[in-house]
């Protein structure tokens, strides 16, 4: 294989206020292969859906991308112009929203808005066009495709929404899915029809796929690789199995043993104390300190790097730094 | 659990009128349209236990909850409380003795705090409205010791609630709602607007609370974990009907209905089983117009011809009650 689909370097997003420069991303840097499945997690705040918004280039001002850069197979494209990146979303990389109904245009039929994708990104008649999009529909499982390519969004349930919108993501092959919370809108029986959708469609048509959820439980069914956010910051990153089985940062930890599971009794749940500190408010050193069961001093004062502990898995967190001397 | 339960409740129904325009009905001769909220809902809820309601949405949990505190009228039925039937009782005058006696916390703790009162006068209201406690420094006082068993400090209460986290929030609600000093409290929701680290900790102030005060809750919620891990029994819902209801461990253990059976399959897990599931084939069908017989027929894998034009009736299968026609003829197992 040649290189990773998409890389990103040391990523940082900055929100000016008056008072100061917030840092909302801060060095984030994580590559995906092609066909590869990598869930970013992290709670609300977290910048999951930050990072996610600067890689398709959907900042909204006055967020800016201050550092890093951003490599889609090989090409630069934090730096892009909108006319170009504008050709870069929908053929190369699809995004998937958690609100269905606010990804699609009320107005128009969704028949009208699959073509109307299709075309701007493939030169193909719009006969051809229409086949195709009915053949989308098809394959994300919408019963009558034929028919309900001439019905208004409003005329579908919220989970057959979410498979337009999939449909939509798919409209040009893109090598890489952005898939911001596609399944939290959704209820429970129907998140499993969707989460199974995306995994098969994308094996299929080797997509790689950034999931960022709040759900461990998704990912869990879900990715190959995860990468845990913590107040704009990757804290650990590894093989699902390993980051859910064998966490090695504190906060992982802490955020594994607080998930209620009906497949394990316990009568309280290990809860982390305090909430994850708000953007203008971060602890100097590793931002996670003032909750950290484990803190000790060089915590507070120096800024925890990605180390990698085992092969593929990193851990942000000086407990885990085998060559510094532990006080 | 032999002496009266604390809230029964007998054959609750709630059907909400969505006809057309009374001009529309004569001139175009359409027909009224009620929709089926809630359709026969019978449960008990016993001093100290937490009954859960369960269903994704639409299925009428919450317009179940809602008429048991009072903000909803039901169609029929019957709630009593604490021996009591409530269900009629209309003005404020009648309703006061047994409001303040049962509480609720809601769904989203922006939405259910007035952002231009302090701490301390949201939790004191409730306090000075019932004349719980007569005196500023003895009421200063009880929301201090309130507000300390919910996990804050005294210092929160002279904030407002923008100035404090979401979990925070929630325990503010917690805290208003434990200042009439309730026996029956609904949660509508409490945890879903929160994050997993904070859901936990508001699960473990519930249920410390439940401990120390002997609280009975009813717990409105679409997530399965959370009731797993905090009911003691759990009704689920579909379309306004309870088709399963048992011990916690009953239905996490031996579920029997095939709604329940498919819930619990689909459910993502982060055991890491990574077992290639099935999931529920189609969708919540539209309440206005719910098919004929067992609601959850067209979704069935056992469904078999009766389903289709029989309503199932409640039965009793060792200690859980179950309505389906495949469990009633024993056709549920050779699956």
């Amino acid at each position: 294989m040649t290189g990773p689909l998409l890389k990103v370097e040391n990523l940082k997003v900055v929100l000016p206020t008056r008072r100061a420069q917030l840092t909302a991303v801060d060095d984030v840097t994580f590559s995906l292969a092609a066909g590869e499945v990598l869930g970013l997690v992290g709670e609300s705040g977290a910048g999951k859906s930050l990072t996610g918004a600067a890689i398709i280039g959907l900042l909204e001002p006055p967020l800016f991308i201050e550092d890093g850069r951003i490599y889609l197979e090989g090409e630069r494209i934090d730096k892009l112009s909108d006319e170009t990146l504008r050709r870069i979303r929908g053929k190369r990389i699809g995004s998937i929203f958690q609100d269905p109904l606010t990804s699609l245009n009320p107005l128009y039929t969704v028949g009208r808005q699959l073509v109307q994708t299709i075309t701007t990104h493939i030169d193909i008649s719009r006969a051809e066009a229409k086949a195709r999009a009915v053949q989308l529909l098809k394959d994300v499982g919408i019963p009558a495709a034929k028919e309900r390519i001439d019905h208004h969004p409003h005329q579908f349930s919220g989970g057959m929404r979410q498979r337009v919108v999939i449909a939509l993501a798919l409209c040009a092959n893109p090598r890489l899915i952005i898939a911001d919370e596609p399944t939290t809108a959704l209820d429970v029986s129907i998140q499993a029809q969707i989460i199974g959708l995306l995994k098969r469609l994308c094996r299929e048509n080797n997509t790689a796929v950034l999931l960022i959820t709040h759900d461990m439980g998704v990912i869990a069914e879900t990715a190959d690789r995860v990468a845990v956010m913590y107040a704009g910051r990757l804290v650990e990153v590894g093989p699902v199995r390993d980051v859910i089985m064998h966490p090695y940062h504190p906060y992982t930890m802490g955020l594994m043993n607080s998930i209620p599971s009906i497949s394990k009794n316990v009568e309280w749940l290990t809860q982390i104390d305090g909430a994850m500190p708000r953007l203008n408010d971060i602890p100097a050193g590793c931002s996670f300190n003032p909750r950290c069961p484990m803190v000790f001093d060089r915590c507070r004062k120096q800024v925890p790097v990605l180390l990698e502990i085992e092969p593929s898995h990193s851990v942000a967190c000086w407990l885990h730094d085998k060559e510094a001397v532990h006080v | 659990m032999s002496e009266t339960p604390l809230v029964r409740v007998v054959g609750l129904t709630r059907h909400f009128d969505v006809s057309p325009p009374l001009l529309n009905r004569v001139l175009e001769r359409k027909p009224r349209i009620f929709l089926k909220a809630v359709d026969g809902v019978d449960f008990d809820i016993c001093q100290g236990e937490t009954f859960a309601l369960v269903g994704e949405s639409g299925c009428g949990k919450t317009t179940v909850a809602r008429m048991l505190v009072g903000l909803e009228q039901p169609t029929h039925g019957l709630i009593e409380f604490g021996g009591h039937n409530i269900t009629r009782l209309k003005t404020r005058a009648q309703l006061r003795p047994y409001r303040r006696r049962m509480q609720m916390i809601f769904q989203d703790p922006f939405a259910s705090l007035n952002p231009r009162w302090r701490v301390m006068d949201i939790v004191a209201e409730p306090i000075r409205a019932y004349g719980i406690i007569k005196g500023r420094k003895r009421v200063r006082e009880e929301v201090y010791r309130l507000l300390k068993q919910v996990g804050l400090g005294e210092n929160d209460s002279d904030n407002y609630p923008h100035e404090f986290s979401g979990g925070q929030r929630q325990r503010v609600a917690i805290a208003r709602a434990l200042s009439t000093r309730p026996e029956f409290v609904v949660c509508d929701e409490p945890t879903s607007a929160l994050d997993v680290s904070v859901q936990a900790q508001i699960l473990n102030v519930m249920k410390r609370l439940q401990q120390e005060m002997g609280l009975s809750y009813l717990l409105i919620t679409h997530d399965l974990a959370v009731v797993h891990h905090i009911a003691t029994r759990v009704g689920v819902m579909y379309l306004g009907r309870l088709c399963e209801m048992a011990a916690s461990e009953s239905v996490f253990n031996t579920p029997r209905h095939p709604y329940t059976k498919l819930l619990l399959e689909t459910l993502p897990d982060i055991t890491m089983n990574r077992r290639d599931r099935a999931p529920m084939a189609g969708e919540v069908p539209n309440p206005m117009n719910p098919p004929p017989g067992c609601v959850f027929h067209p979704r069935c894998p056992l469904a078999a011809d009766v389903c289709t034009r029989e309503i199932p009736r409640q039965l009793m299968v060792d200690d859980a009650m179950v309505a389906c026609h495949a469990v009633a003829g024993g056709w549920d197992s050779g699956k």
